[in-house]
């Protein structure tokens, strides 16, 4: 591989290829997407957890509950009106504080106060919002000792909601969309010009065309998650963990790319054939749009699950890198025999052009 | 020629069951322009492609400058232009911006405007390819196959579809590349290019080479000279009549015939590439 052939066709590529229609449509497209879900949805990953508050004895612990900066707090006249909140899912979690509740505070009887959770709530939000429940009354107690808050599930516990149904394909779209349909069109283009036949006529390879197109796709797949994570505030506890995951996925989804580039022989075709397997790419997020009626475990066997889960693991529910793990080697093995295939594929391309 | 900067030895390939290149050696000496002609199909391109690396000979073996084009391929790259005969170029790019890729590609500093000048695009530099002509984008493809100084130039038909001014051009432009050193592999169909700029023309037909030697050579060898007389007879008809220059009789025939008819023209004729092409291989070169 030689760098400085690489880097020319890159800049290359960046300068004009980015006034292209996929180019562009590449970075504009998850970014539109997850903007009319936040229209419709509010943030899809989770941002500030919401609580409904039902103070009917102005206690101290509300007001410094409504003061907090890491929820969203909202106060409800009565415990009814609260339940009716949590129960339609307008905030993820509710307590009631009883009229005593200062008096048994000062009283050092601190354990046992409930927290309504509704029961489609993001797993995040349920820890933020009991852990900062807890820390209030510690700081208001005066005391060093840890309190105990009970949990009490309100609701339908049974499905998901749509903001965590969709978060899965909106987080494909983002890693496929620019690394496989930037390098596969940006390789077909150079084929139906002839001007692939140039550049392997000087002494760039075949290799070095395939790695610069590949190359830009991850940096497009990456820049496309960021934006995604970004916008909707999804980057978890494990930013880097998250980069990673980023980097891997747009590694195996710009293989493909460039695969699908190399094996197909005009623009046309080549959107064929991405509508006709589209559906594959994107079966894990649709399979977990229906987690009710279709059995999960039947995303396993796309490779795009791969991709997906971990992203969702690490930003929604703070998984770790040990977590992931198995995924991950999963994804790296796929990522392998691709580019070991794609390397075979470059000779063969050679040989068909000329 | 002193040095030989391409040697093909028994170079084979096929296309499945099609034999395109069947067992053809030549050289090529430092310098030298090399006219090779042949009909479509005949197995010019698939010449040229292994020779540039683009494909690997299934038999056989081409040495370009000393190296080995099939291990050494980006060696040998480094110092060869290929101007392709369908247009390969960046389209939405200017003229300047492709040629400076090509540069940057060869790691060279080329003067962009001054190989532009070269071919008479000097004013159009910065105008994007797409707008221009198809022979603009020929000489373009020239140019870009002179970014790097190369000292083995492959050309593919390098006048096709030129106005006869830039042809010419071209031509010299040809020309003057040769008398620098380097080494002009030529693929056309036109005759009289090939005849004009050629030191040495290969005829190449059903994948081997038929001919190979000097346009003069080979005119000697396989044509013949003829006076060619228009005679005007007497109801005004013009008969046409070709004495064999070189028969003994010959002299005395065309005494005859200015004695004794009304001889309007007369001129001497040598056999064209085509005639001989024709003669070996009982087929034309289209």
């Amino acid at each position: 591989m030689n760098l400085r052939h690489i880097w020319v066709l890159f800049t290359k590529d960046i300068t004009h290829g980015a006034r292209n229609v996929i180019f562009i449509m590449a970075i504009a497209l998850p970014v539109v997407f997850s903007l009319v879900m936040t229209v419709l949805f509010g943030t899809i990953f989770s941002s500030k957890p919401k609580l409904g508050v039902a103070d009917v004895g102005s206690s101290q612990l509300a007001v410094s509950l409504l003061a907090s900066d890491f929820m969203e707090v909202y106060a409800y006249p009565s415990e009814a009106e609260l339940r009716t909140a949590i129960e339609t899912g307008a905030v993820a979690a509710g307590v009631m504080i009883p009229d005593d509740f200062d008096a048994s505070l000062a009283a050092g009887n601190i354990d046992g106060l409930t927290v309504l959770v509704w029961g489609q709530s993001l797993i995040q939000d349920r820890v933020i919002i009991s852990s900062a429940i807890a820390d209030t009354i510690v700081e208001l107690s005066g005391r060093d000792t840890p309190i105990t808050v009970n949990t009490e599930l309100v609701g339908d516990r049974e499905s998901l909601s749509w903001q965590q149904r969709l978060l899965p394909l909106v987080v494909l779209m983002s890693v496929i969309v620019g690394a496989v349909m930037v390098p596969s069109t940006s390789l077909v283009e150079e084929k139906e010009g002839r001007t692939l036949t140039a550049l392997t006529t000087t002494p760039m390879t075949m290799a070095e065309v395939f790695f610069t197109k590949g190359f830009i796709g991850v940096l497009l797949s990456i820049f496309s998650g960021f934006m995604i994570l970004s916008l909707n505030g999804g980057w978890g506890p494990n930013p880097l963990l998250l980069v990673l995951v980023l980097i891997m996925g747009g590694t195996l989804a710009s293989a493909f790319g460039v695969l699908l580039g190399s094996r197909t022989k005009d623009v046309q075709t080549l959107f064929a054939v991405i509508k006709g397997i589209g559906i594959l790419l994107y079966a894990p997020g649709f399979i977990a749009l229906f987690p009710d009626t279709i059995p999960q475990w039947l995303a396993y066997i796309f490779p795009t699950y791969y991709i997906m889960q971990p992203v969702i693991d690490i930003s929604q529910f703070g998984a770790s890198l040990v977590d992931v793990l198995p995924h991950l080697a999963v994804l790296a093995v796929l990522t392998i025999a691709l580019i070991v295939f794609l390397g075979s594929n470059a000779k063969r391309l050679q040989v068909q052009l000329a | 020629m002193a040095n030989n900067s391409i040697v093909a030895q028994d170079l084979v390939y096929s296309y499945g069951d099609l034999k395109a290149v069947d067992h053809i050696s030549f050289e090529v000496g430092e310098g030298e322009v090399l006219g090779y002609l042949g009909p479509n199909g005949a197995g010019k391109s698939t010449t040229v492609k292994m020779l540039t690396g683009q494909i690997r000979p299934k038999e056989g073996r081409a040495t370009l400058l000393g190296m080995d084009i099939a291990k050494e391929t980006n060696k040998v790259q480094e110092h060869i232009g290929v101007a392709f005969e369908t247009t390969n170029l960046y389209e939405q790019m200017t003229a300047v911006e492709n040629l400076t890729l090509f540069a940057r590609l060869f790691g060279v500093k080329a003067d962009p405007m001054e190989l532009l000048e070269k071919v008479n695009l000097q004013t159009r530099g910065k105008e994007r390819v797409s707008n221009f002509s198809k022979g603009m984008k020929q000489r373009l493809m020239i140019a870009r196959a002179m970014v790097n100084n190369p000292r083995i130039l492959f050309l593919d038909e390098p006048t096709e579809g030129l106005d006869p001014v830039s042809s010419e051009s071209i031509r010299n432009l040809i020309l003057e590349t040769s008398a620098k050193g380097t080494t002009v592999f030529l693929t056309t169909h036109d005759m009289y290019e090939a005849d004009k700029i050629s030191n040495r023309v290969a005829f190449i037909n059903q994948g081997k080479i038929v001919a190979l030697d000097t346009p003069s050579r080979l005119k000697r060898q396989y044509g013949q000279r003829v006076i060619k007389m228009e005679i005007e007879k007497e109801d005004g008809q013009i008969d046409i009549r070709e004495i064999p220059l070189d028969d003994n009789g010959s002299a005395d025939m065309v005494k005859q015939l200015l004695e004794t008819e009304n001889v309007v023209t007369m001129h001497t004729e040598e056999a064209t590439l085509e005639d001989i092409f024709i003669e070996i291989t009982g087929r034309g070169l289209v």
